[in-house]
């Protein structure tokens, strides 16, 4: 089975990238792809939705990893959502995610967006 | 039978055509052929009715003289002697064909009751001789003389057979009589005779060598003949000469079917050497019955139409030649290029590669000849390619296996123990899921009597993860003596593999310090899978270590130890997610519950068994299904201060 992602780009300070089947060492370099695109957007937030997401390798957290490094640069964030037990316990036993940046369901990420978005607007002030 | 191509279009094709043709032409010559015959044998066949009604009427005129004759007498009975002699030899005068005449009387009309008959005869010198028949002791109405007897019995006119006149001249002759009668008695009879043999200068005067006549009288007996010889004698004589029985019977069906109208007969014939078959045209002599017959070889009848035949049979078969001539080149011009092509895919079947089939004009074969030479060079082409493709995979494979041998010399072996005092042994196994992984092992003795063991898995596999992979197990190597804890050597190793780190590669780790003489444990986790402590009576415990992330993605991050306190003989075991998640063709992992149970039947062996059964489990559970993943495992057993 491989992998399916759908990049959302609807609320343009985020990309929202939706992840479907296995990320793992095959299908990790099309997930690299797609954030560089992503990336060349300059979001204010890339979050992946991982409701649809199966299994995840190494190769796979590496890619996610490499997202999050990336944006921290930039001063961005990586969130993600709906992250499945069986890919939760991979990153768990990884460790190397900020709590604050994972979220249970849409509506508590759709607040921290706003949030996001208030504060922004703020400092542009 | 097996033919090529050209065997086919002519056996299904040319044959057929060949065949009717030559089989139509073949019938219209044979038909003319035969048309031919037929007119050659009419032609014939006229000739032989001609001559018959030519001697018919001359025989009829001379017949006339007798007739006339008696018709005279009859008129005037009184006339004198002396003027009976007139009238024969008038008679005899008349016509060229009369040799003899007569007039003779009925003893019983005479005067004197004696016989009394004139006869006038030619000489050999051309004159005349006359004289009377009956006084000279020539009994003429004795019973064998026809031409007496004969008129009488008929009532009027009638030929004889042939016979021999041997009163007057002895010659073959035939005699026509005419009775004169007085008040219905006959009184005698009037006679002309024809000399047989002279017949052919008066008669037949286109007799050819070719064609011998005959006539045959009703009794049988030659009245004619191509040999003089033969004239009078009896047809069964001539057979019985000959020694050709069908002589005679032919004779006489010529003399049975003659009167039905004319016609021709066959058979071998008897007076030439080679005995030729030949054709017997006949005709009815009307007046005296006989038959006149006409002997013709049948190559001189036939002559002509048969050279007809064999120019025509010889037009037939040189068109036929040239038919078959032609159909042979054509085919051969058509198939050759396909026997080209053949000959020229049996050798690139055979490997030879080097075809170029010449490929004139623009039709089917041209083309596929040029589509298959193109096809034979895009095979060489493809065919180096290949060899190319080939050799750099082999140096690639090559380089892979040098670096696998490279990688795996950089671990410690795989089975070690103390040898001096006994305290504990290790075992590890390890299988990279390509030639080279990002798995690895370690262990080391320090000086203070600590046995240190890692076990690594680098983010990904193959080459990139092998990279990174020794440069983890190099600072490794060089940190772990220095630093005091496991805890320590994390953090270290931590900040060092986080810098210049932009593809984000990452290791997770678990580390152990074991105190050999106390079986005091420290432990500290970077992110990797928990340690199984395996109890000698198979009680199995996981150890709590409070995780840190994995190593290289957060910088200046602290790693908690754990500290246990082995038994004598328990055993730890370390593996990475290689052993759990092992898939089997259901894409089941093989997960830690089936990691417990093979642990638990090996409880009690040494490292190096322990280690090779939760291995060989591994390997059976997967059971061929593709290796997602390095595989890496490693058993310490402890058994305590002094064993």
């Amino acid at each position: 089975m491989s992998l399916t992602i759908d990049v959302d780009a609807s609320q343009p300070p985020f990309q929202r990238l939706s992840l479907g089947g296995r990320l793992d060492t095959t299908t990790a370099p099309a997930l690299e792809k797609k954030v560089d695109e992503v990336l060349a957007a300059k979001p204010l937030a890339v979050v992946f939705d991982l409701a649809a997401l199966e299994y995840i390798s190494s190769a796979g957290l590496r890619a996610i990893f490499r997202t999050q490094k990336a944006m921290h640069t930039a001063n961005g964030e990586v969130l993600m959502v709906n992250m499945q037990p069986a890919v939760q316990k991979v990153f768990d036993i990884v460790k190397a995610l900020p709590l604050k940046s994972v979220f249970r369901s849409i509506e508590e990420l759709d607040d921290y967006l706003d949030a996001m978005q208030r504060k922004a607007r703020e400092e542009n002030r | 039978m097996r033919l090529n191509l050209r065997g086919k279009i002519l056996a299904y094709v040319a044959l057929p055509v060949v065949l009717i043709l030559g089989g139509a032409e073949l019938y219209r010559v044979l038909q003319l052929y035969d048309g031919l015959k037929q007119a050659r044998i009419r032609d014939e066949t006229e000739r032989a009715t001609r001559e018959a009604s030519e001697l018919d009427a001359r025989l009829r005129e001379v017949a006339r003289i007798a007739k006339d004759t008696a018709m005279f007498l009859e008129l005037n009975p009184g006339i004198e002697r002396a003027r009976l002699f007139d009238l024969v030899r008038n008679n005899v005068r008349a016509d060229p064909l009369v040799y003899g005449a007569a007039i003779a009387f009925s003893p019983s009309a005479t005067p004197d009751g004696r016989r009394f008959a004139p006869y006038a005869s030619r000489t050999a010198d051309g004159g005349l001789r006359t004289m009377d028949i009956g006084s000279q002791g020539y009994d003429y109405t004795a019973p064998q003389w026809q031409w007496w007897h004969r008129p009488l019995e008929r009532r009027g006119g009638a030929w004889t057979d042939a016979y021999l006149d041997e009163g007057a001249g002895n010659i073959m002759m035939a005699t026509f009589s005419a009775p004169f009668p007085q008040q219905g008695v006959p009184l005698g009879v009037v006679t002309v005779d024809v000399a047989l043999p002279n017949l052919r200068k008066q008669v037949f005067d286109v007799e050819a060598e070719q064609h011998k006549m005959f006539v045959i009288g009703a009794d049988e007996r030659m009245v004619f003949a191509h040999d003089s010889a033969d004239i009078g004698t009896p047809l069964e004589a001539i057979a019985q000469k000959l020694g050709r029985p069908d002589i005679l019977e032919l004779g006489r069906r010529m003399l049975r079917m003659a009167p039905r109208g004319a016609g021709h007969t066959a058979a071998r014939g008897w007076d030439s050497p080679q005995q030729e078959e030949q054709l017997m045209f006949y005709a009815q002599v009307e007046s005296p019955k006989w038959v006149l017959g006409l002997r013709v070889d049948e190559s001189a009848v036939f002559g002509a139409a048969h050279a007809q035949l064999r120019r025509a049979a010889f037009a037939i078969s040189a068109a036929l030649f040239v038919i078959i001539v032609g159909l042979v080149s054509v085919t051969r011009r058509v198939t050759e290029p396909i026997a080209r092509l053949d000959a020229a895919a049996r050798r690139v079947a055979a490997g030879d590669m080097a075809v170029a089939l010449p490929a004139e004009g623009d039709d089917e074969i041209a083309r596929l000849s040029r589509t298959f030479t193109d096809m034979a060079r895009a095979l060489v082409e493809r065919e180096q390619a290949l060899v190319a493709e080939t050799a750099a995979r082999e140096k690639i494979e090559t380089e892979l296996a040098l670096a696998k041998e490279l990688q795996r010399s950089m671990l410690p072996p795989s089975e070690a123990h103390d040898a001096a005092f006994g305290r504990y042994d290790v075992a590890a196994a390890l299988e990279p899921a390509r030639a080279v992984g990002g798995d690895f092992f370690d262990y080391v003795v320090t000086a203070d009597g600590r046995l240190i063991f890692v076990v690594a898995d680098v983010s990904d596999k193959g080459v990139p993860a092998a990279l990174f992979m020794v440069r983890a197990h190099t600072l490794m190597r060089s940190l772990a003596p220095r630093l005091a804890s496991p805890s320590e050597l994390l953090a270290a190793m931590n900040d060092a593999l986080c810098a210049d780190n932009e593809r984000c590669m990452f290791v997770t780790l678990v580390c152990g310090a074991l105190e050999l003489a106390s079986g005091r444990l420290a432990l500290a986790s970077a992110g990797h899978e928990p340690c199984l402590r395996v109890r000698r009576d198979g009680a199995l415990v996981w150890l709590d270590v409070d995780n840190g992330p994995a190593l290289g993605l957060i910088e200046a991050t602290p790693y908690p130890l754990a500290e246990h306190r082995l038994e004598p003989g328990d055993a730890l075991i370390l593996y990475t997610d290689g052993i759990t998640e092992a898939f089997d063709a259901q894409k089941r992992a093989f997960g830690r519950e089936r990691l417990e149970a093979a642990a638990r039947d090996q409880a009690q062996a040494a490292a190096l068994e322990l280690c090779a059964g939760v291995f060989a489990s591994v390997r059976s559970f997967v059971a061929g299904a593709e290796q997602s993943d390095d595989i890496t495992l490693l058993v310490v057993r402890w058994h305590g201060a002094r064993a």
